[in-house]
């Protein structure tokens, strides 16, 4: 392994596919990033207690280990961000690896915009959990000391559920929230089989804060994942 | 090869079969052809005082004929043997004996035999001709069968291979251009080859994922989840993955008031109205409106997508659901025609129905239909 000057953030990449490892070279080097790459599961995890990155990009269909146990072993001792990539139609795979303790997902193929963004989103909470009373995104504005909510057209009133969630998703803004998770933190550990009550709570909120429900700018759904709140740069 | 055994079109099946059916039913043509011969000796009676006895070989031909065509070849011959032993006993004088007073008669029992014998082979071999031509009737049929899927087959290679190369072309190209001729291209013409390829790479994604849904719903491995979902939600879905591509496209949304939770797959029902409104997008002119829909009663959930395009000549309306069936439009169709298949695969999985209309007015209309289970059914 290479030693590389330590300016910039380190990415870890655990890809068994060359190609994709060197597009990921090539698109994600710059002065902002610090590159190291593996291409196991064991060298992967060799390799995060080695390079010690900020953020791990984890390829799921990885050759000798299963993606989840690669994410499980590394929360074992860290709470590096870890964001999977995986392809269509294996929405279970994602949401076991986002409740194993991946962070968020790509889904391949993937454009470098995304990829940037997802790596953000997830920079960004890692490096300063909320620590600001105030969230802006569009029109939408939350005063976290206030408990206040306001739209283009003025405050909403929101239910202490609709609150709750709406901050749970503030917390993990740009990021995927799965709905396991949602009704674990905000409904308890008993509701997880009833998706209801949680598709009723966003409907209701959606109508709150959204201009038009039916082509929401704030929470987007992830179908068969979860919800992800976006924040307008 | 047991040959009791009922095998399904392999090996001889025929003569297995009529053998079976021979062995079980021979018992039934011995008597049959009793009966046959008893019936006709009742008959003769009736006749006898009006008729002179040789008038009763044609009775007795009669049963023969039939036993021919209704019990086979061996009850047949048994039926003329018969005949002529009733014949003798019953009519040819002296009566109630098998001595034969004219030996005339000794004649007519021989020409009775033989025509009898003759009738009997000659129904047997229409028979076993008739059954033989159903068999070529059924083998032509396979063939046919055959040679229709592998011309199916040819045509789907011949499709694929052209939907899968034709943005690599493209991609390809300019790739190509951007790494030989680079010095050579101004900065516009850089960035549209640029835009050209990552347009024409999302197609080809597109495609591969038509196909692998295809391939998942041929292969019965779709198992639709039934997750309680929000119908608003759905259609939100379906309208954010199409965002980039319907561009300036104006589309309305009408659904029912309130919180419509319907039993369905939001992954695959996203996936249905992502193509039926792409469709609706390739098909229509960009000015006009594409109208979504949906109702809700108790029984079942119905969303219809709706533009106002050229629609699709009648005729060819039930056909649009099949594979890579397009319609044919003068200007460049798009699209892989595995679309619409896909949808009916899926709504099909779901255990609905997908059809489609002509509006008044013009325009094509998809109406999508999903049954909601009983309340007391928890999946």
């Amino acid at each position: 392994m290479k030693e590389q000057e330590t300016t910039g953030t380190r990415i870890l990449v655990i890809d068994d596919e060359a190609a994709i490892r060197r597009f990921l070279h090539s698109a994600l080097s710059s002065d902002e990033f610090t590159l190291n790459e593996a291409d196991t599961g064991h060298a992967g995890l060799a390799a995060a207690a080695a390079f010690r990155p900020d953020l791990v990009l984890l390829d799921l269909g990885l050759p000798d280990l299963d993606g989840i146990e690669v994410i499980r072993r590394i929360r074992e001792w860290s709470e590096v961000p870890i964001i999977v990539l995986s392809v269509r139609e294996r929405e279970d795979d994602k949401v076991a690896a986002l409740d194993a303790g991946a962070d968020d997902y790509l889904t391949k193929p993937f454009g470098v915009g995304e990829l940037l963004a997802r790596i953000r989103a997830s920079l960004r909470r890692s490096a300063s959990p909320l620590s600001e009373p105030l969230f802006k995104s569009g029109d939408l504005t939350v005063d976290f000391n206030l408990r206040r909510v306001t739209v283009a057209e003025g405050e909403v009133q929101l239910t202490p559920t609709e609150y709750d969630l709406l901050r749970l998703l503030v917390l993990h803004a740009d990021k995927v929230v799965t709905h396991s998770q949602i009704l674990k933190q905000i409904w308890g550990a008993g509701h997880q089989d009833q998706p209801q009550v949680l598709r009723v709570t966003i409907s209701n909120l959606r109508k709150k804060i959204e201009q038009d429900p039916s082509r929401p700018r704030h929470i987007t759904t992830e179908p068969g994942v979860g919800y992800r709140l976006r924040q307008a740069e | 090869m047991p040959s009791d055994r009922y095998r399904k079109d392999e090996g001889m099946p025929t003569v297995n079969r009529q053998k079976a059916a021979h062995s079980a039913t021979a018992w039934r043509g011995w008597l049959g052809s009793l009966a046959l011969v008893a019936a006709a000796t009742f008959a003769c009676e009736f006749i006898r005082p009006h008729l002179v006895p040789t008038n009763m070989v044609m009775v007795y031909q009669l049963a023969v004929v039939v036993a021919a065509v209704r019990l086979g070849r061996r009850p047949a011959i048994a039926t003329a043997f018969f005949s002529v032993l009733a014949f003798d006993f019953f009519f040819v004088p002296p009566r109630l004996t098998f001595s034969v007073a004219e030996k005339e008669y000794l004649v007519t029992f021989l020409g009775f035999f033989v025509v009898g014998v003759i009738i009997s082979t000659l129904v047997a071999k229409v028979r076993e001709q008739s059954l033989e031509r159903e068999e070529l009737y059924r083998e032509a049929e396979k063939a046919r069968m055959l040679e229709a899927r592998e011309n199916l087959e040819r045509a789907l290679l011949n499709s694929i291979s052209h939907d899968l190369r034709t943005p690599l072309v493209s991609i390809k190209g300019s790739l190509s251009a951007l790494t030989d001729q680079e010095e050579r291209l101004s900065p516009q013409a850089r960035r549209e080859l640029l835009e050209n390829a990552n347009d024409e790479a999302e197609r080809l994604n597109r495609f591969v994922g038509n196909l692998l849904d295809m391939t998942r719903l041929e292969a019965g491995a779709m198992r639709p989840k039934r997750d309680q979902s929000d119908l608003q939600e759905l259609v939100g879905c379906a309208l954010s993955a199409m965002e980039k591509r319907l561009g300036d496209r104006k589309v309305t949304v009408s659904l029912p008031p309130g919180l419509t939770l319907v039993p369905l797959d939001m992954v695959l029902m996203t996936q249905v109205l992502v193509n039926l409104i792409d469709n609706a997008h390739k098909y229509s002119p960009i000015e006009e409106t594409i109208e979504i829909g949906a109702s809700v009663t108790d029984e079942s959930m119905t969303i219809e997508v709706a533009d106002r395009g050229r629609g699709v000549p009648d005729q060819e309306l039930p056909h649009i659901f099949e594979k890579f069936y397009r319609v044919q439009v003068p200007e460049k169709a798009g699209g892989t025609g595995l679309g619409l298949s896909i949808c009916k695969g899926i709504v099909e999985a779901h255990g609905g129905t997908i059809t489609a209309k002509n509006r008044a007015g013009g325009g094509l209309a998809v109406a999508v239909v999903l049954p909601i289970p009983p309340k007391e059914e928890k999946e």
